[in-house]
């Protein structure tokens, strides 16, 4: 008993000395689009740090119709686009590290709702044949992208402000150029904890 | 990190090349059979008049779906435009030739601003307007072996920006049934 007890002491202090000499004591962080607004849109992401210079993340965004301005995706089989919402898994490498200052490289991955008008609609009528019309067709698409920013931690490390550019392509595209669109880009805060 | 840099966006060049390439500008796609008549004679003489029949229904099937097709309905067209070819044998080529009929030898309904191939005709909505027809003749004014010719004939919407665009393709039977060679003799 004695003996387990030293054994569960020495596993706590190696613990909290683990604990001490870790150099990353925020793993988590909480960041939002300070721009995004502006656009009529928002989006909030989460990311944990994996170790000194990774970390993934998960980031989710609400577009509004101003957000089209920021698209060069918009015109597509000869009608339009407009993207709605989107969730973008990423993850980064910080090239300085845990240290206040850092550029960043982010490779992201793509999940977007997406209205198309301009698409033929097939319905049945009251007959039971079937008619087409031009209309409105949603569905999910996905897409790669990537980004590159540059990160300052503000008040004991916990306060994150960073400046991103971002680009992303989707998978019904034949070029990279001609249906990207700007994603994550912006001027982000952020919590860590 | 240059090189994981390089390449990670010829990656990302590489996906974006990927294409599903399933542009289709509005326009839908169908197919028909056996809507074409011709009574050959094989022998005709120079002054005779050549005729054949087109007959498709406005509603036709689609490929990949259980209810037919409502084309008048999904388009809004009273008429289908379409072009035959006619081909006269060289003895100089050996070989049939294309012959562009003056439109005053064609006898039928001709559209306007039509999109076609060859001479240019059009299958009207009939009475009943549950099909689409079309009886054209060609007054025969040379003598020599000729022969019709169906291949690559589309019936076509008329186009418009706003609406759908119907192109139906006539699939000629493949077991020569429609015999299209005749000779015209003075």
């Amino acid at each position: 008993m004695r003996r387990s007890l030293i054994f569960f002491i020495l596993f706590l202090v190696a613990c909290l000395a683990l604990k001490a000499q870790d150099p990353l004591p925020y793993k988590n962080q909480v960041s939002t689009n300070l721009l995004l607004p502006l656009f009529g849109s928002a989006d909030v992401a989460y990311e944990r740090t994996l170790g000194g210079k990774f970390a993934v993340g998960l980031g989710a965004a609400v577009y509004g119709e101003p957000f089209e301005n920021l698209t060069i995706d918009d015109s597509y089989r000869g009608g339009s686009l407009r993207t709605k919402n989107e969730i973008m898994p990423f993850a980064r490498i910080y090239f300085n590290g845990n240290q206040k200052k850092s550029h960043f490289l982010e490779v992201l991955g793509s999940f977007s709702r997406v209205d198309e008008s301009g698409r033929l609609i097939r319905s049945v009528n009251e007959e039971g044949n079937g008619v087409y019309d031009i209309g409105v067709r949603s569905y999910t698409r996905g897409g790669l992208g990537m980004g590159y920013g540059y990160r300052f931690l503000l008040v004991d490390d916990k306060l994150v402000l960073e400046a991103q550019l971002g680009l992303r392509t989707n998978f019904d595209v034949n070029f990279i150029v001609l249906n990207a669109a700007l994603v994550r880009t912006g001027i982000k805060i952020g919590y860590r904890f | 990190m240059k090189k994981i840099v390089i390449c990670l966006i010829m990656g990302i060049v590489l996906i974006g090349c990927y294409s599903s390439d399933d542009y289709y500008d509005r326009t839908v796609r169908l197919q028909v059979r056996d809507v074409i008549t011709f009574t050959n004679d094989k022998e005709y003489q120079v002054g005779d008049t050549l005729r054949f029949e087109v007959a498709f229904s406005r509603y036709l099937n689609e490929d990949g779906f259980s209810s037919p097709l409502d084309v008048f309905e999904t388009t809004g067209a009273e008429a289908f435009s379409y072009g035959f070819d006619l081909y006269q044998y060289s003895d100089f080529s050996k070989r049939f030739e294309p012959i562009f009929l003056d439109s005053e030898l064609v006898i039928g309904s001709k559209g306007e601003g039509s999109y076609y191939f060859g001479n240019g005709v059009v299958a009207e909505l009939n009475e009943t307007r549950d099909t689409y027809v079309s009886e054209v003749g060609v007054v025969l004014v040379e003598s020599g072996t000729f022969q019709l010719d169906f291949d690559f004939l589309y019936f076509t919407s008329p186009f418009n920006e706003n609406s759908v665009i119907v192109s139906i393709e006539y699939v000629r039977p493949s077991d020569g049934t429609l015999d299209l060679e005749f000779s015209v003799v003075e």
